[in-house]
């Protein structure tokens, strides 16, 4: 396994523990590695670094990422916009005391990570429908009792 | 001897619907398309699906390339607009208030029908006839009987060009007839689960508005979109029985029925809505279509009487235009957005010896009104909407206020508040992630609603379009510059939206999320109450239709009253906008035209 594979299965657990999601689900999207190279494309390698050791000590349990993760200044927001990333396809800009601390990268503006990160957004089967655009349900399947909400 | 017989100024619906008729009576027709052809073909319409999922602010005009030289307004550039302040030019428009008109429009191939919803109604008798029905606004020179009946079948006609789905039997509110016999192409689209549970929780209750005493009604709307086709149905014109779908231009089985995709607006994926690119896939090769090429002025003859050709700038992609060329027909047509129409006729100072080009403009202020069920309904399936309630689009209170429909959105809070985006950026900020995060939001989200008001706005002459030399394109052409207001009549008729919408909650036992802020572009009040409105994209009213030239741009078949070879069609022409969605209404109106058009050139039946 070589180091690279070693810290996407890491990025694929943080965002497991992150999105609620599994990690065979999170895996199953089919834009991990797109989601993973937004990050480090955006963040200094250092901190992802960082972030994804601390994710891997929490091993998913919300107590440990309270305390490694969401309430740490510098991990924590990056932690936050992970989890809009992966639930709406979309980075945000990254808020004003982080990019105070860490600097500013011209890449950390509001954008889309993808066309394909959207259709895969996790908020779709959270709310038990699909992305607005895509995967369309079918003829009439908006009359149905809803219950797919999970 | 003209380059053409008829020059149509405009890819959008009326150069569709002109088009086919005239070019399918073996008319040689041009169509000039200011902006770019950016969907008309299935592989480029794809790319505008891409583009809608890779915008991170997903509006309307979001999918479509807009060149520079053919500008678009956006409801991105609408802001909110200071007292006595200047006038907001940050985007295409030139808004110079004292509210923003807050709808956008397409400039291109299929114009904005692409991202239209497609919703259908008719209009209702009192809304051909507003000043002697109730003294308000101004009478139309044509009613129901010139374009719905047995000799005239504008509408039925209309209604199978757009493809509508839906059922004579749910359209009996407020007394509307149809013909004898008649029904609708295709079957209605199927109730969303939340119109089930408003229907199950509320037909037959009371509301109580104005004084009156009403029963409430969700009635299933018509739609510009595949469902299952009606057996029975008799073409209008043929008298053909039953109805074959039409799906997508350039890949015909595709959006034979709609899917599900939920993004009506901005775009239909599979082009199960019905987009005039549609109509335009049917031209006979009679038909020219040049995009990119933006008419510049109407050339008029020395005495005035007749338009002698049309000057059109054409653009590639390149820096520098090609110079203006004129081409010249025996009829003309502008038949582009309502705005561009009257920005044109001003450029031309031409057919506005009635001096009423430009002005009566209106749009349907769309008032939200959003609240959480009691359960899971299913927001965020289906068509943005697929019932409403109509039964108070007419009534004797339109003396006093604004009529309004109401629809019942089927995409939560998206409009409202941009849900889904909102809520999970909200609810990640407040700290929740993982199965904290997804319960809350499998539990918040699926249980949004709203309605959605449309109201009535009455011809104003100070609403309007003008030009001025200081607000040009990158062409040189003016920017349309509007000047725009809510008048207490509309204004009366938001408050009672808004009234409505306490008892529909208080019915559905639904909590009231409602908001309105002065901070918001289109915060009005009335009567000590504040208000909010967004754009419908229903723009009417620019160069009204009249019985007479004094009063009118152009005669009750959208003929210039000035020009006897000119005539301006679209939304433009309709004295009144009433409560419908007008596109369907412009459609039954175009099609006239082409009758009187075709009479023109002696053809006749």
């Amino acid at each position: 396994v070589s180091e690279a594979d070693t810290a996407l299965d890491r990025f694929v657990a943080l965002s497991a523990g992150l999105t609620g999601f599994s990690e065979g689900e999170i895996w199953g999207t089919g834009v991990a590695r797109r989601h993973y190279d937004e990050l480090l494309a955006i963040v200094d390698a250092d901190l992802v670094a960082r972030l994804l050791d601390a994710g891997w000590q929490a091993r998913g349990e919300p107590a440990a990422l309270v305390a490694r993760v969401m309430s740490n200044p510098d991990l924590g927001p990056v932690a936050r916009n992970l989890i809009k990333a992966w639930y709406l396809g979309q980075w945000d800009e990254m808020p004003r005391d982080w990019r105070d601390r860490n600097g500013a990268n011209p890449l950390d503006a509001n954008h889309m990570v993808s066309a394909a990160a959207y259709r895969e957004g996790l908020v779709w089967p959270t709310i038990g429908s699909h992305p607005m655009g895509a995967k369309p349900p079918g003829f009439g399947s908006w009359g149905t009792p809803p219950g797919g909400a999970a | 001897m003209s380059d053409y017989d008829v020059v149509i100024v405009g890819a959008g619906v009326v150069g569709a619907m002109l088009g086919n008729r005239l070019g399918n009576a073996g008319k040689r027709v041009l169509i000039l398309e200011a902006g770019s052809a950016t969907a008309a073909t299935w592989a480029d319409y794809q790319a505008n699906v891409e583009r809608y999922q890779s915008s991170y602010i997903r509006v309307p005009n979001s999918p479509y390339l807009s060149p520079a030289n053919a500008q678009s307004p956006s409801v991105l550039d609408i802001v909110k607009l200071q007292a006595e302040g200047p006038p907001s030019d940050t985007g295409y428009f030139v808004q110079e208030g004292p509210l923003p008109f807050s709808s956008d429009y397409f400039r291109g191939r299929g114009g904005t029908t692409l991202h239209w919803l497609g919703t259908c109604l008719r209009m209702l008798d009192a809304d051909f006839s507003m000043q002697s029905t109730y003294g308000v606004g101004v009478d139309w020179p044509v009613d129901r009987e010139d374009l719905s009946g047995v000799v005239n079948n504008f509408y039925e006609q209309a209604e199978r060009e757009l493809a509508v789905s839906a059922e004579v039997a749910d359209q009996g509110y407020c007394g509307q007839e149809f013909p004898r016999g008649y029904d609708y192409p295709m079957k209605r689209i199927p109730l969303s689960w939340n119109d089930q549970r408003h229907a199950e929780l509320l037909n037959g209750k009371p509301v109580n508005l104005d004084g009156t005493t009403y029963d409430l009604l969700v009635s299933a709307t018509p739609q510009s979109r595949n469902s299952t086709p009606n057996a029975d149905y008799v073409d209008p014109v043929t008298g053909a029985s039953g109805y074959s779908a039409v799906g997508a231009a350039g890949a015909p089985h595709e959006g034979l029925r709609c899917e599900g995709n939920s993004s009506c607006i901005p775009i239909c994926p599979v082009q199960a809505k019905w987009n005039a690119g549609k109509a335009l896939a049917t031209l006979p090769d009679t038909v020219e279509i040049r995009t990119q090429s933006v008419a510049s002025k109407v050339l008029l003859s020395s005495d005035r009487k007749t338009v002698t050709g049309i000057e059109y700038i054409a653009y590639d992609g390149g820096p520098v235009p090609d110079p203006p060329q004129v081409v010249t027909a025996d009829l003309y047509v502008l038949g582009g957005h309502c705005v561009e129409n009257a920005k044109l006729l001003l450029m031309s100072d031409a057919a506005n010896s009635s001096d009423q080009v430009g002005r009566n403009l209106m749009d349907h202020p769309y008032q939200i009104a959003w609240a959480l069920m009691p359960e899971n309904v299913g927001a965020f399936r289906g068509p943005s909407s697929t019932s409403g309630f109509e039964f108070l689009r007419d009534g004797a209170f339109r003396k006093d206020r604004a009529a309004w429909r109401c629809e019942i959105a089927n995409w939560g809070w998206d409009f409202a508040a941009f849900s889904p985006e909102s809520d999970v950026e909200t609810a990640v900020d407040r700290g929740l992630f993982g199965a904290d995060l997804r319960a809350h939001l499998a539990d918040f989200v699926p249980r949004q609603t709203h309605l959605g008001f449309l109201h009535e706005q009455l011809p104003r002459p100070d609403n309007r379009v003008t030009i001025d030399g200081r607000y040009l394109d990158p062409l040189g052409l003016p920017r349309p510059v509007i000047s725009y207001d809510l008048d207490s009549y509309t204004r009366a008729g938001m408050a009672a939206a808004r009234e409505f919408s306490k008892q529909v909650f208080a019915g559905l036992g639904a909590v009231d999320y409602t908001s309105y802020n002065t901070f918001d572009p289109g915060y009005v009040t009335h009567n000590g109450g504040g208000y909010t409105y967004h754009g419908a994209g229903h723009y009417v009213g620019t160069h009204r239709m009249g019985a007479s030239p004094y009063e009118s741009v152009v005669d009750p078949y959208q003929r210039s009253w000035d020009h006897e070879n000119l005539y301006v069609a679209g939304c433009g022409s309709m004295p009144t906008i009433g409560t419908s969605n007008p596109t369907l209404t412009m459609v039954a109106l175009t099609l006239r035209t082409a009758q009187s058009m075709l009479a023109d050139f002696g053809i006749h039946g």
